[in-house]
């Protein structure tokens, strides 16, 4: 509605010349080229499969880790990728700001 | 990757310093402790190792926590431990506690050793360091269990568990186990190296709960879709 409303009513708002003014932004008055999301859209369970082998290896040699070690190897490495595979897909690029400090440890966190 | 954050984090030095605050301002850097890192040659480096490089020759560094030290002995996982035992603040009495803890599973493992036979002597773990390392191992769990709400009703759901939760969980358990379930009249050092050296052996109340929590999660598999990450 702002980019109808003239410039001089905007500065008018925001003047503090006739007591509190009216609009207090805590972001600049622009318009974005696209509409936010209302609704986030779930994913599914990521490794379930994997933890369900886990879990079937832990029932047969009575909760015992180091005969499951095959399967608790796997386990962790479905966990990693699909950990880096959820920061590489975008989603949190998108919505989040990155500053020059950050990326160099989102890079970090993603070096294998 | 300039944004809009950036204009509000110019290159901004306080006339008084914060030292002692934990909140910096994200704009500060983390100070570099590793010898090691400052010794390698320019040649060895890569392109975004010189690049992180100068990026520290500009900005300002946070100051290092007076724990870290750039010596040998300096533990990362063992400076947690101290933390995480230590109350209130009385960093001294903890890490005296750690240190008369690693002594005596030294004296026990040593006496194990002389007793040994020429054949088991080599199973013998004798760095009380190492063993710290591998009962903290021993003790982390793989999947711990979420309280997710569905339908109205809440279930235990579980879930992966990695890094810094594994550790922290394993640490937790150790300190509330010796400190609640041992008999009040033996000293801390005492307590935790038992408990390590059972750990250390897959025994043990700690290993106990850790299978507990484990056992949980598989009788509550059928959950596991209610995940959504």
């Amino acid at each position: 509605m702002k980019h109808n409303l003239s410039a001089e009513k905007v500065s008018r708002l925001l003047s503090r010349e006739n007591g509190k003014p009216v609009l207090k932004p805590n972001r600049p008055l622009i318009l974005k080229d696209s509409v936010g999301n209302r609704k986030p859209r779930k994913g599914e369970a990521s490794c379930v499969t994997e933890m369900s082998l886990l879990m079937a290896c832990w029932k047969q040699n009575n909760f015992v880790d180091s005969l499951c070690s095959n399967e608790i190897n796997t386990f962790y490495t479905c966990v990693h990728k699909a950990e880096r595979q959820k920061l590489l897909s975008g989603e949190l690029i998108e919505n989040c700001i990155y500053t020059q400090t950050s990326f160099f440890q989102l890079i970090k966190s993603l070096r294998p | 990757m300039a944004a809009s954050i950036s204009g509000l984090l110019k290159p901004w030095t306080p006339r008084v310093l914060l030292v002692r605050w934990s909140r910096y301002n994200p704009y500060y850097l983390e100070p570099e402790v590793r010898k090691e890192a400052y010794s390698r040659p320019e040649s060895e480096l890569s392109a975004e190792e010189k690049e992180e490089r100068e990026l520290k020759k500009l900005r300002p560094i946070k100051a290092a926590t007076n724990s870290t030290t750039s010596s040998l002995f300096n533990d990362p996982v063992v400076s947690k431990f101290i933390n995480m035992m230590m109350k209130h603040g009385e960093k001294t009495l903890a890490r005296e506690i750690m240190m008369q803890t690693l002594e005596n599973i030294k004296r026990k493992q040593v006496e194990k050793y002389h007793k040994a036979t020429d054949g088991q002597k080599e199973g013998i773990e004798c760095n009380p360091y190492a063993v710290f390392h591998q009962a903290l191992e021993n003790c982390k769990p793989v999947v711990a269990l979420a309280s997710i709400q569905k339908g109205g009703k809440y279930y235990q759901v579980p879930i992966p568990v990695t890094g810094n939760r594994q550790r922290f969980l394993a640490m937790k358990w150790m300190i509330t186990e010796c400190r609640d379930n041992k008999h009040r009249r033996t000293h801390m050092y005492e307590k935790l190296s038992q408990e390590l050296l059972a750990a250390f052996a897959n025994e043990g109340n700690v290993i106990r709960k850790k299978h507990e929590l484990h056992k949980m999660a598989e009788a509550n598999r059928a959950y596991a879709h209610y995940r959504w990450w």
